[in-house]
This record gives C-alpha cells, structure tokens and sequence, in this order.
C-alpha cells in the first residue's frame, strides 16, 4: 500500500483529502506545516507528498527543494497544490523539483490520475 | 480617556487666571501706579489686594500712605513749622505755609516711612516678579503631573490586560502543546492556533475589489440562504400542512438539517406557533420551561407547569403548535415521555432532524412516538445545480456578484471535491478563497472558463 504524506494549514482539506486517497486505498500522512512535514518524511519515508504551496514558516517551494536535494529522499515524488494557474509558478514548481503540479480546486479523479501516475499504478 | 484628559486640561486652563491673580501681584501693580503717579489705580489695585487677603499688611500700609498723600491739605500745623524756620528766622515768609503738603511730607517723612519699596534701590527686593513665576511653575508642572499620573494608570492597565491575554493559553490541536493566547501558530510544531476568521488587510483589500462586505464561506448557519432538497423540502411542507403527524429528517454532518429545521421555524410562523429546539432537553420539566419561556407564557405561582398549560395555550391561539427538534439523537429516556406526551396532542406536530441513527433509537425507546411519525426524509448531498446556487447566494449575500471569482469549471470542482455536502462545500470554497488571497488572484479555476466571469474581475485578475 503507497504512503502519501499530505501537507496542508487547513485541517478540513486534510479530512477531505485524507478520505479521498483512503477509499481508493492509500495511507495517508498529515502535517501541518513544512516544518513538520520534514520530520514526518525522515521518520515514515512517504512515497509521495501531495503538498501545498502556502504554508505558514517554510513555504512549499523552499520544502520541495530541500527533500529533492538530498540523497535519501530525493526519489520521493511531490504533487504540489496551488490555487496558482499561472504557467510560471507551475515553471518554479517544476524547476525546484516537483513531479507534478495540479490547481485548485481540482477535480478529485484527476488528482488521482496524477498519484497513479507517479506512483507507476498504470 | 483623552476626553477626560482634555477636559481637564480645559478646566485648569479656565482656572489658571484666577489662581495666579494675588494680593502680593495686586500690591505690586499698585506700587508700579503709585510711582507713575497713578494713585487712583493704586488704591484700585490695593482694594483688590485686600479684598483677596484682608490681612495683606504691605497693602494696609501703602494704601494708608497714599491716602494721606491723596487727602486734603491740612492747615500748616504751628509746631513743625518754627523747628523748619529755626535754622533761618530771617527767611520767614506767609508764602511758606501755601506749598502743596506732599511735597513738605515728601522731604519731611520719606525717610521715617515703612515702606521701603519707594527707593529704586529697594525695587528689585519688592518686585516679587520671581514668586509669580513660581507660582505659574508650580501650576504648570501640577497639570504635568496629574497627566503623567493618568498616562501612567493607562499604561499599567493596558499592561495588565495583555498580561491578562497572555495568561490565556491554547493548545495545539497537533501537538498539543501549550502557546500564549495571542499567538497564531503553535510554538513547537508550527501548526495554525487560530482559524483564518480576523480580517487581515489584505484580506480587506481582496473583498473590496469584489465588492464583498466580508467572507461568504463561513459555516454560519444562514437559514434565509437555505437552497436545495427541493424534493425533500416540498414532501414535507406537505405533510406539515396535512398536519397528518409527525415528521423526521435525518442525514450525516453538514448535509443540513440544522439550515432546513431553522428555515422551517422561520417560513412557517405565521402559520403556526414554531419553535426551534436545538436539542432535547434533559426532563419534561426543562422543556415545559423552554417553551413557556419561548411564548412568554405566564407561569403559575403555585405550582409548577405542566402539560395542560401548554395545551390550554395551544388552543386559546387557535394555531398549531410545531416543535422543531435539532439533534434528536441525542435524546435520552428522560426526553421519551415529554416526546410522546405532548405528541399524543392533537394540535401539537414535531418535526425531528438528527443523524442518521435517530430512527433506530425513536424505534426502540419510543415505538408509539415512531408510529405517529409520516414521514422520513433522509438528506444527502446537493446537486451540482443546487451547489452553484448555494454558492451564488452566499456570494451575493454579502454584495458580491454571480459566483465571482469562480469558474464554472471551479464550481464544478468544488461540489466534487466536497461531494455536495453543503458544510463542506462551504471549507473547500473558504480554503480556496484563503489562498486566493494569499496570491492576490481574482479568478479561480482555468483560463477558457474565466471568459465567463465578468470583465472587471477577470481585468483585476493578474498579480500586480
């Protein structure tokens, strides 16, 4: 079963996303900062993060480049979530890392096409 | 404050002539006038003196002095004036005794008088200039004083309230670590304290540019906004106008019910006499009391209430009673008997709404209460339509327009994401909006769709 780690401020999104991902058969992780999303990858090695751009303290770009720069975690796959559209927030995302990038709000069956997708289920 | 501290900064200000007006400052002006002749002002100035301080004796004697200056010449007294001509016997003429007395007094008794004051070089001791000065100093730094007193209480207060604030402590939901009140995200892990509910500015400046008076998303319960059910909705009016029996709505949280039962309380009043109980009251007593209270009715002195007061009062009003009764699940044994007593009433229907687990236990604990009830309506989820609808209302309550900032591709998201559950619905829009600001963006959802929104929301669209 694939581990997602989910990091996102607002704790009814968590909820929604958490019951999401859980029906179709994922573990799902929360966090509720970057900072806390750091310990939660060194100690449960998700293998994905579906993670939000705006975070209070270390945003999710800062976040993203420090796991994809280190050895050990850099094959863990991040889908960032933005409300953003615009292509060079999406380019940002991308340079620093991301494998992904989906917008909010986002219709549920695409974020799960997305998760399969890096997660190599077909 | 300032108020007080300005009236009475204005009071002493009204009040400062006259404390500085003395009989030592009237004494001087007198003796000022009474060197430049002016005796008339002299004694004015002194009548002044004395009257603020009878007792003034430099006043006493200058105004004494004067008086015999300013008196009539007395007839040339015999005595003094042979010790005058002794020296020149020879030089004795009548002229002598025509010369003005002040004059003779002048060279005569200037030296014998008391008061020093009308040397020149005597002056500067009896100007007392230096003492008026003190006195307008010694005003002066009592006001000084009396605000800095204030200033200081103020400040003290002000502390002791933060200090108050900061004894108030909130635990962290995800690490429950203890962080001072006013702090808005938790020490230790970082995690949001406080919901996203004060108006930052740029929150401010994102509701005005779409016209919004405030955040449209908040789980308030709003029963003038209900929208949807409306199959649901219509069965029951129905069944409520038949007044056949009574009626459950049920559901899972935030599908709601809370909206429904309120919006039914408040549409069906003049039809009925309604009232809305959030949830079952712990004994027939308790609830006796809240409806009486409920309907002012007037309580007996003697005795307490009981069910025939509420049903004398049913039919003096010659209206239906109905009982709106949020979070029926909840109800214990204590709440079976006013629920099956006061349903047996002709004139009084219930309408129940809880979770989904309120039939089954109606069932058990009250099986003749379950057999009165005609209707069962269970509520799941809007429709896509209906959650547009539920959007646009809650837009436009608060002065916006249509489902600005939204796309219909971004309504259409939202009622998947939040599958149509209104309470949802109402998180996802408001943990939307909540980054929308953070980014100073203006159209949610993709591009082609934006095209649907109006011009001046799609014009402030891009991030300055």
């Amino acid at each position: 079963m694939s581990k997602i780690l989910i990091i996102d401020d607002a704790p009814e999104i968590v909820t929604i996303l958490e019951d999401l991902l859980n029906a179709k058969g994922f573990e799902t992780l929360s966090a509720s900062t970057a900072e806390n999303g750091l310990s939660q990858v060194s100690k449960e090695r998700p293998d994905l993060i579906l993670l939000d751009l705006m975070l209070p303290g270390m945003d999710g770009f800062t976040f993203c480049k420090k796991i994809k720069s280190e050895a050990a975690t850099k094959g863990i796959k991040i889908i960032m979530v933005s409300v953003l559209r615009d292509g060079k927030d999406k380019k940002k995302g991308f340079e620093v890392g991301a494998d992904d990038y989906i917008t909010k709000p986002f219709n549920p069956d695409d974020l799960i096409l997305s998760i399969n997708k890096q997660l190599g289920n077909g | 404050m300032k108020k007080y501290l300005l009236v009475l900064l204005l009071v002493l200000l009204f009040i400062s002539p006259a404390l500085s007006q003395t009989a030592e400052e009237y004494y001087n002006r007198a003796v000022n006038k009474y060197f430049l002749g002016d005796n008339d002002g002299a004694i004015n100035d002194l009548n002044e003196s004395l009257r603020l301080d009878p007792g003034f004796q430099k006043s006493t004697d200058l105004m004494s002095e004067i008086k015999k200056d300013t008196a009539p010449t007395p007839p040339p007294a015999p005595a003094p004036a042979p010790q005058v001509e002794k020296p020149k016997p020879e030089l004795r003429i009548p002229q002598l005794n025509l010369r003005p007395a002040p004059k003779v007094k002048e060279e005569v008794k200037k030296p014998e008088t008391k008061v020093p004051v009308f040397t020149p070089q005597r002056m500067p001791q009896v100007t007392p200039i230096p003492q008026s000065l003190i006195q307008q100093l010694l005003f002066w730094m009592l006001v000084v004083s009396i605000l800095i007193v204030l200033l200081v209480i103020r400040l003290f207060y002000v502390n002791l309230k933060e200090a108050i604030e900061r004894r108030k402590y909130q635990v962290c939901t995800e690490c429950k670590w203890s962080n001072p009140g006013e702090s808005e995200f938790c020490s230790k892990c970082g995690a949001r304290l406080k919901p996203w509910t004060g108006v930052s500015a740029a929150q401010r400046k994102w509701y005005s540019k779409l016209g919004w008076k405030r955040n449209p998303f908040t789980l308030d319960i709003m029963p003038d906004l209900f929208t949807g059910y409306q199959t649901q909705v219509e069965a029951i009016l129905e069944k409520i106008h038949s007044r056949a029996g009574h009626i459950l709505i049920f559901g899972n949280k935030g599908v709601g019910k809370t909206t429904l039962l309120k919006w039914l309380t408040d549409k069906l009043k003049d039809e009925f006499m309604t009232i809305y109980i959030p949830r079952p009251t712990e004994n027939f007593d308790e609830l006796l009391e809240f409806m009486a209270d409920h309907f002012k009715l007037k309580k007996p002195k003697d005795r307490h209430l009981t069910i025939y007061d509420i049903e004398e009062m049913v039919s003096k009003t010659h209206k239906n009673l109905l009982v709106l009764l949020d979070e029926a699940h909840e109800f214990t044994e204590g709440f079976e008997r006013p629920l099956r007593t006061l349903g047996d009433i002709n004139g009084i229907k219930f309408v129940l709404g809880g979770l989904p687990e309120v039939r089954e236990k109606i069932k058990k604990v009250s099986p003749p209460f379950y057999d009165r009830i005609v209707l069962e309506e269970k509520l799941e989820h809007l429709t896509p339509e209906e959650t547009h609808n539920l959007i646009q209302k809650r837009i436009e309550s608060v002065g916006g327009s249509g489902i600005v900032p939204f796309t219909h591709e971004a309504i259409e998201n939202i009622f998947k994401m939040s599958q149509g559950i209104p309470r949802m619905l109402l998180k996802v829009c408001d943990w939307i909006i909540t980054d929308a600001i953070r980014h100073d963006l203006y159209v949610i959802g993709s591009v082609p769709e934006a095209a649907a929104a109006p011009e001046e929301a799609i014009k402030g669209e891009e991030k300055k």
